[in-house]
């Protein structure tokens, strides 16, 4: 058994260091070239938020790696311990240790907000209102009850529950106070709605004429549309109101939004499958969108939206244009793309914003310069040592 | 893609109606008796022009046009006369018969040839020809390039992108060859009452003339067109009406001929009108019941004017004269093409090309020093030579920032005379230091290498390296301070592998055997060189997460380019520790060094030609050069183990010193 002063050596080793940089340059390179097949999202699942690893080589071939989780958990203990704490304290190594701290606040950014952060995105219209994101990535089925003061009350199906319905599996939910059950099946993360025609079957489910056909993730995760049957039951499963549900109609390219909508005991409710949504604690209305171009090219000069942020009682009009986003507390909105791409002059363009919540914005600024400042205090003074030596080999 | 589409589709419709248009225009003088007066072109050359977002001058778009055809800037005649691209401009202007001949039209494959039935006159696989052998096959390569222009540019095979490329530059070259059909068009006057009262006295007016009138000629033939005037017969007022639509017809029609340069800009009266004005929009605009500003008119007539006489004559002079004052007036008057005159200065006295030059220059003389004789006197020609080298490429890189009014970066091109001049100085700053007589030739190969580089990419490209950044890219402050640093990094990190290449080969070869302070000196500058592309390259990177954040909301996206900086840092990080660990010594580090160049040219160049990425370019072209590269530097690796081996082997065969007598 390895005593504790060993552990502790290895923990704090160079060469465990030299091991976890390298394999971290292979992971690097690895999930770089993946992206090509499995887009960002994929890659970065795969490669760098993974613990471990199953890398495909050639044919049958497959070789295990750390995962980027890994990598970088081990490499924050072998900064700690190596590079702070057992750190040979004397001027010469002074930048050093600032460095090491720096790079120790930027894993800290990195966690607090893979851990504590959110981001998504929100697509409006320009005179649409609202006060929530949406990931781009994940999806949520809402059930809506339409209240006889007009009101909406909404309950949803987390993602997670989702994805226990794909496939052959079937998953029922029930509450109290739903006048149904609601059946989900045949969940699919990509897919598309086709027609079903008299000249062949297919082996899922039919609605209204149309079926779910399961398309593969697509390279870009964001541009995935997520399908499933789902089906209210009533109490005593005579009367069953089934639905296909599909992401496109929710999306701002759809030129219409039509959740499946029906009625029980006099009462209306809706079934909506979308992206799942975050609160913001504020909500905003787009006022306006402009877009402009280089003459006589396409290339966008700049592109910006006016809205109107709603807090409370306090209105406050602001313009979020590339570079200058809106931020509010944890919260930044960033002007990212805009459509129709195709739309004509005078046309309603939607503007699309990147929102996150982040607790860790600025951390990485601070770090960016703690880092430099320790590592430009070590190299001068190593350059100014180096700079001695030489003047005195002249001399002699 | 969408609008590589509708260019395509537009170039065939303007081509379609080139192809119509014939009536009411001179035909041209047919060849050029003498050689271009240096000065006229000087004065041509500094017109302005607006392309690709920017005002420039038109000597910078000539010289894009025949790089594009010709893969050179210049050109020759059928006699063997020299061009340059503004003289060729010039001829194809008002020269056009004689352009036609000019052999300007690469053909990269001949299979291109093949398709559009013009196998008799293949000259070899790569060849250039004339607009006049090729015209034969305009026809069908009209039709392929509609069929292929639907493609995606992913999806087009090698050669359908050649035939749309061939069907680019025989578009190119028609535009010239018809860019001042306007100036020699006559409109005469018929027996329309109308026009002789407009212009009294005149058998034929010119295109400026229509220009200026259009507006009310245009109202008179809608009046005519809506019913018979009090006063005159049906037949007068149809006859009338017949008189002025030939007329205006005609005018629309030469109009479209050219195509041609946007070189009008609006005046104050055309209010939040960013875009210049082509001849045939002029026409457009004018007919459409714009106001023609008068500055339009007069530089058109000035056109009129040089078209109807002879460049050695003096009206020309005279006429060239008021078509700069008009067009740059116009552009002045709109703050616009303030820098046209330094543009035209950096391409005349191509301050790149002497850096390539002289860089060349300083390795010769360099390789010269190392026989022996005179090596003190070149060592000190050589300093003089690399010297001037990196001024003449400063200079270089600090006019393109003036004419821009931007940081030295803003597209790929920029970063390769940057990160050359970067790695050049560094190497001379190292060379004054250590006088080792190893840094300096270093400096003068990567310059010779980087500005060969940039000449290469330069006529690959084909296109203005000028050109308007996105919106996002749009923030001096952080081109500045992200770009700066990571090319920074990108040249210490070359220059240290460049350096390892040194000792690694010197080792091989036995340069200066047993002499360990040269090689631990090596060591040391490569060990410096190291540390100097750390921080740069960390700094620059997380700098560049910052912008990230600023801008899109996220510090780190695992976007390829991103993780090419992220590679270099890490690579670093890990020779350092391995260093410090006492796993690598001066041969490893080296070696390690050597490696870290193609870390270097993967993140510089490799992720940009994966086609995916906030970052892509998705060019492939000079992927070859790139995996050759990654492959010299693992050879490089392997002989460093080989030296590795050579050395373990020799210090077993030498027997232990003796114990030194007490």
């Amino acid at each position: 058994m390895p005593s504790l002063a060993a552990v502790v050596r290895l923990l704090s080793s160079f060469g465990l260091t030299t091991i976890i940089l390298l394999f971290l340059c292979l992971l690097t390179v690895v999930g770089t070239y993946a992206q090509e097949t499995l887009g960002l999202h994929g890659a970065q699942k795969k490669y760098f938020d993974a613990w471990f690893v199953v890398q495909e080589v050639i044919g049958p071939v497959r070789v295990p790696l750390p995962g980027g989780q890994l990598l970088l958990a081990v490499l924050a203990i072998n900064l700690v311990v190596g590079g702070i704490l057992r750190l040979k304290r004397s001027k010469n190594t002074v930048g050093i240790l600032i460095a090491h701290l720096g790079i120790v606040l930027l894993l800290a950014a990195g966690f607090v907000k893979y851990y504590d952060g959110s981001d998504g995105y929100l697509a409006l219209y320009e005179g649409e209102q609202a006060n929530y994101f949406e990931s781009h990535y994940e999806w949520e089925l809402a059930i809506t009850r339409a209240l006889p003061d007009g009101r909406l009350e909404e309950r949803l199906v987390p993602y997670e529950d989702l994805l226990g319905a794909r496939g052959d599996r079937r998953r029922t939910f029930t509450a109290a106070d739903l006048p149904f059950d609601l059946e989900l099946s045949g969940f699919q993360r990509n897919s598309m709605v086709r027609p079903k025609g008299p000249m062949f079957e297919v082996d899922v489910p039919v609605v209204d004429g149309f079926y779910l056909e399961p398309r593969p993730d697509a390279v870009e995760a964001e541009q995935n549309l997520a399908g499933v049957y789902a089906t209210a039951v009533e109490p005593g499963g005579e009367q069953r109101h089934e639905a296909l549900l599909w992401g496109f109609e929710s999306s701002p390219s759809s030129s219409y939004w039509a959740p499946f909508t029906f009625e029980i005991d006099g009462e209306r409710w809706a079934l909506d499958l979308r992206q799942k949504r975050f609160a913001l604690p504020f909500s905003i209305q787009v006022d306006d969108f402009r877009a402009e171009f280089h003459p006589r090219t396409m290339i966008a000069s700049t592109y910006e939206s006016s809205i109107t942020k709603y807090e409370g009682d306090v209105v406050q009009p602001q313009i979020i244009r590339m570079n200058e986003p809106l931020r509010h507390d944890d919260y930044v909105m960033y002007q990212s793309s805009y459509g129709p791409s195709n739309a004509r002059p005078g046309q309603r363009m939607y503007t699309v914003f990147a929102v996150v919540r982040n607790p860790s914005d600025q951390w990485p600024k601070w770090a960016c310069w703690v880092i430099f400042i320790g590592l430009a205090i070590h190299f001068v003074q190593k350059l100014g040592r180096h700079i001695r030596s030489e003047a005195k080999k002249a001399v002699a | 893609m969408k609008s590589l589409r509708c260019v395509a589709g537009w170039l065939l419709s303007t081509a379609l109606v080139c192809s119509a248009v014939t009536a009411g225009a001179s035909d041209p003088p047919r060849a050029r008796s003498a050689a271009w007066d240096p000065a006229v072109v000087a004065q041509f050359a500094a017109l302005p022009v607006q392309e690709e977002g920017r005002v420039k001058p038109l000597n910078t778009a000539a010289k894009w046009m025949l790089v594009r055809q010709n893969g050179l800037s210049s050109c020759k005649t059928p006699s063997g006369e020299r061009l340059s691209a503004m003289e060729w401009l010039l001829d194809s202007w008002f020269y056009p018969e004689q352009a036609r001949t000019y052999e300007t039209i690469s053909v990269t494959d001949s299979v291109v040839l093949d398709a559009i039935g013009l196998s008799s006159i293949v000259k070899k696989k790569r060849a250039r020809y004339s607009y006049a052998e090729l015209e034969p096959g305009l026809t069908r390569l009209r039709e392929l390039a509609m069929q292929y222009s639907e493609i995606e540019r992913d999806d087009l095979s090698t050669t359908q992108g050649q035939t749309l490329d061939l069907w680019r530059s025989m578009h190119e070259s028609r535009m010239l060859q018809n860019g001042l059909h306007f100036a020699r068009a006559r409109f005469p006057m018929g027996n329309s009452k109308g026009l002789s009262r407009t212009f009294p006295g005149r058998d034929e007016v010119r295109f400026s003339e229509i220009l200026d009138k259009v507006g009310a000629l245009g109202a008179v033939y809608e009046q005519l067109r809506r019913g018979t005037p009090d006063g005159v017969s049906d037949a007068d007022a149809e006859a009338e009406r017949q008189a002025l639509e030939t007329v205006l017809l005609e005018f629309n029609s030469v109009a479209s001929a050219g195509g041609g340069f946007a070189m009008l800009a609006p005046d104050r009266s055309i209010e939040g009108d960013s875009a210049w004005f082509t001849i045939e929009e002029v026409a457009f605009a004018a007919a459409s019941g714009r106001d023609v500003p008068p500055g339009w008119v007069a530089a058109i007539a000035a056109f009129e004017e040089m078209a109807a006489s002879e460049p050695s004559a003096p009206g020309f002079a005279v006429a060239l004269g008021k078509a700069h004052d008009e067009l740059r007036g116009l552009a002045t008057a709109r703050g616009e093409g303030q820098r046209l005159d330094l543009e035209v200065s950096f391409y005349k006295w191509a301050p790149m090309q002497w850096s390539l030059g002289l860089f060349v220059l300083g390795f010769l003389f360099v390789a010269l020093s190392w026989l022996g004789p005179g090596a003190r006197l070149l060592r000190k020609i050589t300093w003089s030579t690399v010297l001037l080298a990196l001024g003449m490429l400063i200079a270089g890189i600090a006019m393109r920032c003036i004419i821009r009014n931007r940081p030295p970066m803003t597209g790929i091109y920029d970063t390769i005379p940057f990160i050359t001049a970067v790695g050049t100085l560094a190497a001379l700053v190292i060379e004054w230091i250590n006088r080792r007589r190893v840094a300096l030739p270093v400096a003068a190969f990567l310059g010779m290498a980087g500005m060969f580089l940039a000449y290469r990419y330069e006529l690959g490209d084909a296109n203005d390296n000028m050109k308007r950044v996105v919106a996002v890219l749009d923030t001096n402050f952080w081109l500045w301070i992200h770009v700066t640093c990571i090319a920074t990094g990108y040249a210490a990190g070359l220059l240290a592998g460049a350096i390892a290449h040194i000792y690694v080969l010197g080792k091989l070869f036995g340069l200066r055997r047993g002499d360990k302070a040269f090689y631990s000196g090596i060591a040391r500058m490569v060990y410096g060189a190291i540390c100097f592309c750390l921080i740069f390259a960390v700094v620059g990177t997380i700098l560049g997460g910052v912008w990230a954040n600023e801008s899109w909301g996220r510090f780190w996206g695992w976007d390829p380019k991103e993780n090419g900086a992220l590679l270099i840092c890490l690579w670093n990080i890990a020779i350092l520790h391995a260093r410090m660990g006492g796993y690598i010594r001066h041969l490893g580090l080296c070696v390690a060094a050597i490696l870290g160049n193609a870390v270097v040219a993967w993140s510089w160049w490799g992720v940009n030609m994966m086609g995916i990425g906030l970052h892509s370019y998705g060019f492939t072209d000079g992927a070859v050069w790139l995996y050759l590269g990654y492959g010299v530097e693992g050879v490089m690796a392997l002989l460093g183990g080989v030296v590795w081996l050579l050395e373990r082997e020799r210090s077993r065969m030498t027997p232990p010193a003796a114990p030194a007598n007490p």
